[in-house]
């Protein structure tokens, strides 16, 4: 039974790492790997869904930006969701738990990329050598080792842990978990920090209490502020637009009257 | 405009392919070239394809493994320039083309393109289909798993139109754009539905429920209804300004994190807040 499970939770991991990769699809899609965990460990998929929702919330806003990743998301979702679903536990004990393995895995994707960077020099001398063949075995490669690093990573987390932490578990006082839910209902502020930190620009000043006066008083949802959000995007597009061809005419005009200049001198 | 672009069936074939396989652009990233691996393995068949003699394959080959670094869903523009100037390479006289200008081309446009592409995708629609796909899982509601279906579209279109319009109007289109501020206002313009988005959702999706109560001269005084008539979402709105106050000093995201953590135990366990 427990084989199983590591089996297809890593199964899960291997796919939630894939559309990491893969055209960027994760970053819009981690509930379908979600829904396909309940599926395979046949649990509830609505039930994973709210416990995802949990997990989605604590993480929300910390995306890869660059190619600095803060923390691996993709792995602490999938192992926090899995270890609720199969110790039948509340979301606040997924969120608990995938924090806290979101920030240790990110030394695997630098392990992985300390050992990708090794491998250019070998990739340069395919290409020295001329060999097709060889270049595109090693891409494979990396891409087999990628793939497999984060499946026994699951697999084992699940073999090795779950006992562990079903004692763990079992062990944290109510009170403990009720401090849990309030961090947890907290840690969204990090990721819109993180986000304003990015944009932001002393000008968007009012852009930002609009958005959120338009939440608290008149509690509207995410899509009509959204939609009030690219209002007055285009309003600012707009406005520059007309003072960025202001400004073009200006030096077209200058460069006219300065040929004329010329023409008269002459 | 777009009536005018053409494509004969090797073009056709050329682009759908190179579609497809700059799917593969996130994969095997390194500390020192990025994506330059990942260029090389998506674009061998193209070049192949352009260079049917072997020594200008090879040299194209390696050329290529140069540093490159943009957000991978904006690779389509970067992808179709390179390869129409590939093309004009190889029709030109040997040596009289200068393969700088390839390198020059792909060095200038991958910053300004990852400008964009990281506020648009990870600040602007990021945020709004992972808001709604939140709101939507919180009920159990199966409905996420079509939500991919419109969140994948800006993705897809930036993909495949960069790539055709990069291939077939040429360098000198993506460049005025550059030089006109377009692309500065268009960044200029996400971030602020950025911004006013981040706002909204402080007040809905930040949560610090305060539960403590006390009795004063035989009245109920309710803390969070007092700081609710003075500011709706008032707490998550200090709670997040003062968590980007930190992240602006440089505090390392972690330590902001695990902060959070620390003062919501402290909070509950003193007894002002509560699930």
């Amino acid at each position: 039974m427990i084989l199983y499970q590591a089996f297809v939770v890593g199964l899960a991991m291997a796919f939630g790492k894939w559309i990491n990769a893969y055209g960027s699809f994760a970053q819009l899609m981690p509930f379908i790997t979600y829904i396909l965990l309940a599926i395979l460990l046949g649990k509830n998929p609505a039930q994973a869904l709210i416990i995802g929702a949990a997990v989605e919330l604590a993480f929300y806003g910390v995306m890869q930006i660059g190619a600095v990743l803060p923390q691996d998301t993709a792995v602490g979702g999938v192992l926090g969701v899995a270890f609720a679903l199969i110790l039948n536990q509340k979301p606040a004990v997924a969120v608990a738990l995938a924090v806290p393995i979101s920030m240790l895995a990110v030394i695997v994707w630098n392990l992985l990329k300390f050992w990708f960077t090794a491998n250019v020099e070998v990739f340069e001398k395919y290409i020295a050598e001329r060999n097709s063949h060889k270049f595109n075995r090693l891409w494979w490669i990396q891409i087999g080792v990628y793939e497999l690093a984060y499946f026994l990573l699951a697999f084992l987390a699940i073999l090795l842990g779950t006992a562990g932490i079903k004692a763990f578990v079992n062990s944290i006082p109510a009170q403990f978990l009720t401090g849990l839910t309030v961090a947890a209902g907290m840690l969204p502020a990090v990721g819109m920090a993180m986000l304003l930190k990015y944009v932001w620009n002393i000008a968007f000043l009012p852009f930002f209490i609009a958005g959120f006066a338009l939440a608290a008083y008149l509690q509207l949802p995410i899509m009509a502020i959204s939609i009030f959000g690219i209002v007055f995007g285009l309003i600012m597009f707009f406005i520059d637009r007309d003072i960025n061809n202001i400004k073009t005419d200006k030096k077209v005009s200058n460069s006219k009257s300065n040929d004329e200049g010329d023409f008269f001198d002459d | 405009m777009t009536n005018k672009i053409k494509f004969t069936d090797r073009e056709k074939k050329l682009t759908r392919r190179l579609f497809w396989r700059n799917m593969f652009l996130g994969f095997n990233m390194s500390y020192t070239r990025q994506q330059g691996v990942a260029w090389d393995w998506v674009h061998q068949p193209v070049y192949r394809d352009i260079y049917k003699d072997d020594d200008q394959y090879w040299e194209a080959m390696q050329r290529n493994l140069e540093f490159f670094n943009t957000t991978p869903n904006m690779v389509g523009t970067v992808s179709g320039l390179a390869v129409s100037m590939e093309e004009e390479n190889a029709k030109a006289p040997k040596g009289t083309f200068d393969t700088a200008g390839i390198s020059g081309m792909k060095i200038g446009l991958m910053g300004p393109l990852a400008g964009i592409g990281d506020t648009f995708f990870s600040g602007v629609w990021g945020l709004i289909i992972m808001g709604i796909a939140i709101s939507f899982a919180k009920q159990g509601n199966l409905v996420v798993a079509a939500l991919p279906l419109i969140a994948l579209i800006p993705n897809i279109l930036i993909r495949w139109y960069g790539q055709k319009y990069g291939y077939k109007l040429g360098s000198q289109y993506i460049q005025k754009a550059v030089e006109d501020g377009v692309m500065t206002m268009f960044t200029k313009a996400s971030s602020i539905v950025g911004v006013t988005v981040v706002g909204g959702m402080i007040a809905t999706l930040v949560k610090v429920p305060v539960v403590f109560k006390t009795k004063i001269n035989g009245t109920v005084f309710e803390l969070q209804k007092v700081l609710d008539q003075i500011l709706p979402a008032m707490l998550p709105l200090i709670v997040t300004i003062i968590c980007f106050w930190l992240l602006r000093k440089n505090v390392s995201p972690v330590k902001v994190l695990i902060g959070v953590v620390i003062a919501g135990f402290l909070l509950t366990f003193l007894g002002i807040t509560g699930a």
